[in-house]
């Protein structure tokens, strides 16, 4: 064993300055240097590129541009930050016959993803209950590090988890018919294998069904605050001043696992296919190849089980409110919206040079964003385009977009996927008086409920980019437009 | 900060230095600063034991490897741990005996939910008359 081991060089070509070219208002090149196959583009403005510049995301949009099969550019969205292999924010899509598939550019929380909710509630509805409402919820939505969920899986509704995803969740009592054609995949990646599973990621994802987690993720009720978009909005089923409720979670352990089992042997496929990747964290093998097909059936199933989760979730925050508010589902009107996932890899069409290709196209920490009349969206919003959902932080406001033009010519049908953090975790922790915080956001109408206090620390809204700033970046690119905004009321976190 | 570890800044994640006297102690005190982040180790007793090994192609892949398996025994066997004896480093493999208790609710609070440690960054490298580790994980 040598002290450093083999070396896919974490840096190497970091030693040459990165020298970003502004292109106009909105975006920035970063041109093609040393072994990389594409150049990079960064959507974003001049004031979110301040903190962008210092700190390694640039450097890892240069890093995606080596994998191998990489068409037009390596990808970045306005809410980039630094991440691992991948920057945050980052999109690149490979050619599925030349081209590589990476587990970096998914991440270990595969399918890690928003559903957003609407409801006929107004806030009247929720005056003097707002207490009760997120007490019950935190109570009923299992979360917290390593929560365990009250759904117990057998081995054979385990392996109908990975196949089946949100379906199964419908089929068991956890929601409607009609949710499914609300979901990206209508919740269940074709594809998916068990057989690519590890029982390690078995064990392990069969006690965390139906959790949201903690960290980043959450569950909140808001209130539709802004309207920019009539259309689009009334085919949402959006009004202004109407209650919604939007769930981030994702895969759990199980994904974790599947993306840590598939790192291993990509680290192997590294060197038996040639690869030349400037971080190990980018190990890849090709699409088509043994080791990136059982990647893709295994993450596929842990997609299908984070559609799973969200569904299970959604079912009970639906049972919570009709309890607390005393409302009949008739009243109440929770409906799904849309549910979309911001860490896959997706094989879909697009046009390359006039001409339609396959592509494997990485999402991590980027949100499928397609126009009006994409073929994959569902019948209810083939004419306004899909529902895209970006949540911002606790204090201030989320957003719904909807997928734009520009999207297909340029991001691959991507936008960005929330505010993006511009703290790390410790600092935020550092600046950060949770107690003053709460009182804050309860002066501004906003009910907190979270496990730990550090956690709370850690999703300060300072600890984010300005999301009006990221949205508009992407709106005035037209790759998603402005719909809705939407202001928290009501905040569960793990 | 704890005296063994000290975490470095990551705008998503965590990341960790751990310094030590040998490339051993830098897998044990590694381990710990794992389990310190997430639970803290002086909450941890240490009256069960559990034999751990896994298997790597070098040194890094050892390191992420090792801290994984602790990740995965918490979320699945629930047992944590406060020290690591009989510790074995091999050319291709790791081992050590893992000194702990299961989960308690109540009496463990968990500070930080650590996804998974990642490759990105990942040194296991000579520093001064020891050895330094660098990993970041996924939070």
């Amino acid at each position: 064993m040598s002290k450093g081991g083999r070396r896919h060089a974490e840096g190497r070509g970091s030693a040459e300055p990165l020298k970003l070219e502004r292109l106009d208002e909105y975006r920035w090149m970063l041109p093609r240097t040393g072994a990389m196959r594409v150049p990079g583009m960064i959507y974003s403005d001049e004031k979110l590129l301040q903190t962008v510049r210092m700190d390694q995301s640039p450097r890892q949009v240069a890093n995606v541009a080596h994998l191998p099969g990489i068409l037009k550019y390596s990808l970045a969205m306005p809410d980039m930050h630094w991440g691992y292999g991948f920057p945050i924010g980052g999109v690149a899509a490979t050619d599925i016959e030349t081209g590589v598939i990476s587990p970096g550019g998914v991440g270990y929380d595969i399918n890690c993803g928003c559903r957003l909710m609407r409801t006929d509630l107004e806030l009247g509805d929720l005056e003097g209950k707002l207490e009760d409402l997120a007490s019950n919820l935190f109570s009923n939505i299992p979360c917290g590090v390593g929560g365990t969920g009250t759904i117990k899986l057998s081995r054979r509704e385990e392996l109908r988890v990975m196949v089946e995803g949100a379906g199964w969740a419908v089929k068991n009592g956890y929601g409607e018919e009609e949710d499914l054609e609300r979901t990206e995949e209508r919740g269940a990646m074709s594809g998916a294998d068990p057989s690519a599973v590890s029982e390690r990621a078995i064990l392990r994802g069969k006690a965390q069904l139906g959790t949201l987690g903690s960290g980043n993720h959450f569950l909140e009720i808001d209130l539709v605050d802004e309207i920019y978009d009539e259309t689009a909005a009334m085919a949402f089923g959006l009004v202004r001043g109407a209650v919604a409720v939007m769930i981030h979670s994702g895969s759990r352990g199980f994904g974790y696992q599947v993306c840590d089992d598939h790192l291993r042997t990509m680290g192997k496929a590294v060197s038996k296919y040639g690869l030349n990747l400037p971080d190990r964290q980018l190990a890849s093998a090709p699409v088509s190849s043994p080791e990136g097909e059982a990647y893709f059936a295994a993450m596929a199933c842990a997609a299908n089980y984070a559609w799973a989760n969200r569904q299970c979730l959604m079912h009970w925050t639906r049972e919570t409110i009709e309890r607390t508010l005393r409302v009949s589902p008739a009243k109440l009107n929770l409906r799904l919206v849309y549910d979309v996932c911001h860490n896959i890899a997706k094989k879909e069409t697009h046009v390359v040079d006039g001409e339609k290709r396959r592509v494997c196209v990485h999402r991590k920490g980027a949100t499928r964003a397609f126009p009006a009349n994409h073929p994959e969206l569902p019948d209810c919003y083939r004419q306004v385009g899909q529902p895209v959902l970006i949540p911002g932080d606790m204090g201030t406001c989320s957003y719904v977009l909807v997928g734009g033009g520009k999207a297909m010519e340029e991001t691959w049908g991507s936008t960005c996927h929330g505010a993006g953090r511009l703290r790390s975790r410790s600092q935020s922790r550092r600046m950060t008086d949770s107690s003053k915080l709460l009182k804050e956001l309860r002066s501004k109408g906003i009910v907190i409920r979270a496990r730990g206090k550090s956690t709370l620390a850690e999703e300060a809204p300072d600890a984010y980019k300005d999301v009006d700033r990221v949205v508009n970046v992407v709106h005035e690119v037209g790759i998603s437009r402005k719909v809705a905004k939407l202001r928290p009321l009501c905040v569960i976190k793990g | 900060m704890k005296p063994f570890y000290r975490t470095i800044e990551h705008t998503a994640d965590i990341g960790i230095e751990v310094l030590a006297p040998t490339r051993r102690d830098v897998f044990v005190r590694s381990g710990l600063a794992l389990c310190d982040l997430m639970f803290g180790v002086e909450s941890v007793g240490r009256d069960l034991k559990r034999p751990i090994r896994v298997e790597g192609d070098n040194v890094e892949e050892l390191l992420v490897a090792w801290l994984n398996e602790l990740l995965y025994t918490y979320a699945v066997d629930r047992m944590i741990f406060s020290d690591f004896t009989d510790v074995r480093l091999e050319e291709n493999t790791f081992s050590a005996t893992g000194l702990g208790e299961m989960f308690m609710p109540g009496k463990h609070i968990v500070a930080t939910e650590i996804k998974a440690a990642t490759y990105h960054m990942i040194s296991v490298a000579p520093e001064g008359d020891g050895w330094k580790a660098t990993v970041i994980l996924d939070v």
